[in-house]
């Protein structure tokens, strides 16, 4: 095993492989290897400090005001490790009222995942995805929605590394207090509940993101039907699954 | 020689970049920047308010962890009310999902399994990922396949089959009826307030009986950790017990 590196051996490598970004975009007289060293070096371990250099960098390079602005909202709101749930609800319904001011679409996640299986399959059998009629409706090519899949990561983990909520786990407390331990079970029953979620959504035409939430504040009675119908199903199954009246104490 | 810039020129080469043209060059529904930055909110959004954690959202259907609601219902509430003010003062449109009635239970009733097994929803996968959650992986994997098998193998077959039944477009509830949506704001908001008080005073009403009554002694396993051992005081006045029982609550939440 080798030893940790020190923090002074740490900031020098970050400043070297700054520095060395730095003179390749001088090179090719473009600015977006240097953005991409800073983004991937800061975002390491963010700092508040780092944060808005991050933004800063940002606001010089695109010569726009929000990242910066951006930034310093994140500095002020999110170092606690949650909102409180009234608060958090409030922002994301903003969020959602923004998708329809900015993007003139409710914010909707599973086409993205279906047009990326339909691009896995134009690249694979590209004679065979023509002539599947679904793939019509879902072409495949990168759009709005995997850009908002990608950003719903990303956001995520400057969220999480910022406040430091960061943990890499394999199999989630609860499900270890109910299920056991095991990676391998809790691996093939989340990628089969992930084919039939997957595949339901596609029955119903969206997911709790695009259906639910978009029906129900447009007063649709789509949104009310799968959000009842979703909440029968997943109380159902519960009882059924976990079998246990146990109610397992939560860490917090 | 460093040239002096005055305090309006700078206000203005600020007010120059925060120009209105960056946020047209990032409008519409094609625009993939105007995806990453709204992700990138959602994002933070999801993971401040826990939902992207299995242990949450499985304790919503466990009947434990009611965070789900409390944060679900101040959603509902701000967006239809700023979508529908938005839409009357005409800054954008309305895009109504269509309804199918059958479909939309079945789909139901699956994808509300498919959330009991995995605590994930697609949103929320994406959210885990980021989090650190590497069981979101396979999750995202699944979702992908179960579209592709549906797209493969079913949607032809079924497509005009029990897809079509019920099917009513993509209508509201007040262009069915025939009034005012405000109408129906007004009795939605009420009905999603007092659901929010429901919820909110949920823990402290389950307290409440065990304490009182020695109800539900068997469902509050969970809060035995969290609040101090029911001892019963005989002789203290009315003042002492609500202040400890008030102080019980702090502890509680903290």
């Amino acid at each position: 095993m080798k030893e940790p590196m020190q923090p002074s051996a740490r900031l020098a490598l970050g400043a070297l492989v700054i520095a060395a970004c730095a003179v390749i975009s001088i090179i090719i007289k473009s600015g977006w290897p240097i953005m991409v060293a800073l983004s991937i070096v800061l975002v390491a371990k963010p700092r508040w400090w780092s944060v808005l250099i991050l933004g800063f960098a940002f606001t010089v390079y695109l010569n726009s005001g929000w990242p910066l602005l951006g930034s310093l909202f994140f500095i002020a709101t999110c170092k606690p490790k949650r909102w409180w749930p009234i608060p958090a609800g409030i922002a994301f319904g903003l969020v959602e009222v923004l998708a329809f001011y900015l993007s003139d679409r409710p914010l909707g996640i599973t086409r993205g995942f279906t047009a990326i299986g339909s691009m896995c399959e134009a690249l694979i059998y590209p004679e065979h995805a023509n002539k599947v009629s679904y793939w019509g409706v879902y072409e495949p090519v990168i759009d709005w929605t995997m850009a908002l899949i990608l950003g719903t990561t990303i956001g995520s983990f400057l969220s999480s590394r910022y406040s430091g909520d960061f943990k890499l786990n394999f199999v989630p407390y609860l499900w270890s207090f109910s299920k056991g331990k095991s990676v391998t079970k809790r691996w093939l029953w989340v990628f089969a509940a992930g084919v039939v979620m997957g595949f339901a959504a596609r029955i119903a035409g969206g997911c709790v993101s695009g259906l639910l939430i978009s029906g129900v504040v447009q007063l649709a009675p789509a949104g009310f039907i799968f959000m009842m119908s979703l909440w029968v199903g997943g109380v159902v199954t519960t009882f059924l699954f976990y079998r246990t009246r146990v109610i397992a104490v939560r860490k917090d | 020689m460093v040239e002096l810039i005055t305090m309006k020129e700078l206000f203005d080469r600020l007010a120059l970049m925060f120009d209105s043209g960056t946020i047209e060059a990032v409008k519409g529904p094609t625009s993939l920047y105007g995806g990453l930055i709204l992700g990138l909110l959602f994002g933070v959004v999801l993971q401040k308010s826990r939902l992207c954690k299995y242990d949450i959202v499985s304790g919503l259907f466990r009947l434990q962890d009611f965070t789900v609601f409390r944060v679900g219902t101040p959603i509902l509430m701000i967006s239809v009310l700023m979508l529908f003010i938005f839409k009357d003062a005409g800054v954008f449109e309305l895009h109504v999902p269509k309804t199918v009635i059958v479909p939309q239970i079945i789909g139901g009733l699956m994808f509300g399994a498919a959330i009991a097994i995995m605590g994930y929803c697609p949103g929320t996968a994406a959210g885990a990922l980021g989090e650190g959650s590497l069981d979101a992986i396979p999750a995202m994997l699944g979702l992908i396949s179960g579209a592709v098998l549906y797209a493969e193998f079913f949607h032809d077959s079924w497509e005009n089959t029990f897809l079509k039944w019920g099917e009513i477009g993509g209508k509201t509830f007040f262009e069915i009826l025939r009034i005012s949506p405000w109408y129906l704001i007004v009795l939605f908001l009420l009905m999603l307030t007092m659901f929010l008080i429901a919820t909110t005073m949920f823990d402290i009403f389950i307290v409440f009986l065990r304490r009182t009554f020695n109800l539900f002694m068997d469902m509050t396993e969970a809060l035995e950790e969290k609040v101090p051992p029911a001892t019963k005081p005989y002789a203290v006045s009315t003042v002492e017990t609500v202040k400890k029982f008030r102080q019980n609550l702090r502890d509680l939440f903290k």
